[in-house]
């Protein structure tokens, strides 16, 4: 795991730490697209993908005096976020008495018509259309996982953690990150080839 | 079993997290297995496909309303209390309650210090100990007889008339056997040298202020106020003579019939006004606080007395304000 002397932030982490909001403000502005999209594809609404990071900062905020700085501020703030992700979700599911996806059931897709669970044969004339309806369907594969193996694909496939800092963020042995993305993987391969017919 | 270890290996080979000598077991693998190459190409296709997700842009308020949060919360840092959560305000604000009601209840008390005593005549006999020492009575068995006849009844804050001193009372002769004489006790010098010494005036039961036996020369010509002996009647309200209208009561009695409460009243146009408390002990000594009013009812001096002596005192300005500065002495329960 990375330190503060090897920690880009560590300056910016300093003077926040000395009360210094264009500090915080600079680290708000640094990360918090990496932030958004970590939340957005946990929960999969914008909104409160939005909140949730929002809530990620201040909380971060209110505890950067804790952060001693044994990993990187990077892998830290991950995990806040993860965490306020998963509250999130949780509360929006006991809202709404939603049922997790299965990756047995049946997929919606974003006109809100359901997806035929035989392999589509919709021509992809265009690239662009092809590519958008290729995204939407591993968007969909990817909201169709489990939370703990969404977390471990979206940080190693989607955003390059390495699974040392998974390990850090997730606060779980490598060997589970490991079997974990694995699982998530094929998961998300056979979702695609039910949805898609081959990859 | 061998296909399903080398899947799961598979999916570090890609991320490129494997052992070196792993990784070359494992491309030795792949060049006899076509399985074991098409899950790799799944795989990596699989990966590829997860990859092509776009990334979702933050909405251009967001920094703007984190900012704003983060500066709500140092703004409640800073104002402190006030944002505390509820959880931790409850039991200060609890503490805070208790803290003040005890505070109010002891304010209170002392404002009020004797709430009864001003009925106390009107309800029920003015005790059993009235003159019965300076009359040198033995007889102190039928206290309800010598109830005082109350003609009016009167509150003891509901005052007007301006207090005048009492003239010095003029010089008597002692009964004649006393049944309590109350030893003189000589006062602390609290004050330094500029001021009187008082004399712990001692209780003779219910007559007249005192009978010092240090004192200023009794004046021959005592005012009205001058409170005269009681009268040697089965009534207990003892008035003063025609010229005087003081009248002082025993509310509470030893049991060996000294007096140990006795309040004075000024009776003025059908009203009585609360002129003074004196405390004595059983050997009548006078003991306890004593308490000096003037005719609104606020406390004009009060003095802690010990066995005779005197332990502390203070003055009160007619709104309640405590007076500064050395006490002249001129007190109630030390007129002479």
């Amino acid at each position: 795991m990375g330190n503060t002397a090897s920690d880009e932030d560590a300056d910016l982490v300093s003077r926040t730490r000395q009360g210094d909001l264009n500090a915080f403000e600079s680290l708000v502005n640094k990360h918090q697209k990496r932030m958004l999209n970590i939340a957005f594809r946990m929960i999969g609404d914008y909104d409160e993908a939005c909140e949730a990071v929002q809530d990620a900062f201040i909380s971060a905020f209110k505890n950067i005096m804790n952060f001693r700085g044994q990993a990187k501020f990077t892998t830290w703030l991950t995990a806040i976020t993860v965490n306020h992700s998963r509250n999130r979700l949780k509360r929006m599911r006991s809202r709404s008495g939603h049922e997790a996806f299965s990756l047995d059931a049946p997929v919606k897709a974003d006109d809100g018509e359901m997806v035929a669970d035989p392999p589509s044969k919709e021509p992809s004339a265009l690239d662009l259309l092809e590519k958008r309806y290729v995204q939407g369907r591993v968007q969909d594969c990817i909201k169709a996982l489990a939370p703990e193996y969404r977390e471990v694909v979206i940080l190693r496939d989607l955003q390059d953690f390495s699974y040392e800092e998974i390990s850090g963020v997730l606060n779980m042995r490598e060997g589970t990150v490991k079997s974990r993305l694995f699982r998530a993987r094929e998961a998300v391969k056979d979702c695609l080839k039910k949805i898609m017919g081959e990859l | 079993m061998e296909r399903h270890v080398m899947r799961h290996k598979l999916s570090e080979y890609i991320d490129g997290s494997i052992p070196s000598a792993a990784k070359a077991e494992i491309e030795e693998h792949l060049k006899t297995c076509a399985a074991c190459s098409d899950a790799l190409r799944e795989l990596e296709r699989t990966i590829e496909h997860i990859k092509t997700v776009e990334q979702v842009e933050p909405p251009a308020w967001m920094t703007q309303k984190t900012m704003a949060k983060v500066r709500a919360e140092t703004e409640r840092r800073r104002r402190g209390f006030l944002f505390f959560p509820v959880r931790a305000k409850l039991p200060i604000q609890i503490f805070a309650v208790l803290f003040l009601t005890v505070i109010a209840f002891y304010i209170y008390r002392n404002i009020q210090p004797t709430p009864n005593l001003s009925e106390a005549p009107t309800r029920e006999a003015p005790s059993s100990v009235i003159a019965k020492d300076e009359l040198g009575k033995t007889d102190r068995s039928s206290p309800r007889s010598e109830k005082a006849p109350q003609t009016q009844k009167y509150k003891a804050l509901d005052m007007k008339l301006e207090y005048e001193k009492p003239a010095p009372p003029i010089p008597r002769e002692q009964p004649a056997a006393p049944a309590q004489q109350p030893p003189q006790a000589a006062n602390e010098d609290v004050l330094g040298k500029g001021a009187a010494k008082p004399q712990a005036a001692a209780p003779p039961p219910i007559q007249e202020r005192a009978a010092p036996s240090a004192g200023p020369e009794p004046q021959a010509g005592a005012k009205s106020k001058t409170i005269s002996p009681l009268e040697k009647t089965a009534g207990l309200s003892a008035r003063t003579d025609m010229q005087g209208n003081l009248e002082r009561v025993a509310l509470e009695s030893h049991s060996n019939g000294t007096p140990k409460l006795i309040v004075t009243y000024e009776v003025v146009d059908l009203r009585k006004v609360k002129l003074a408390e004196e405390r004595f002990n059983i050997k009548g000594e006078r003991h306890g606080i004593q308490r000096e009013y003037y005719e609104s009812g606020q406390v004009k001096t009060e003095a802690q007395y010990g066995h005779g002596k005197l332990k502390w005192f203070k003055e009160f300005s007619p709104d309640g304000v405590e007076r500064s500065g050395r006490s002249n002495y001129d007190w109630f329960w030390l007129k002479e």
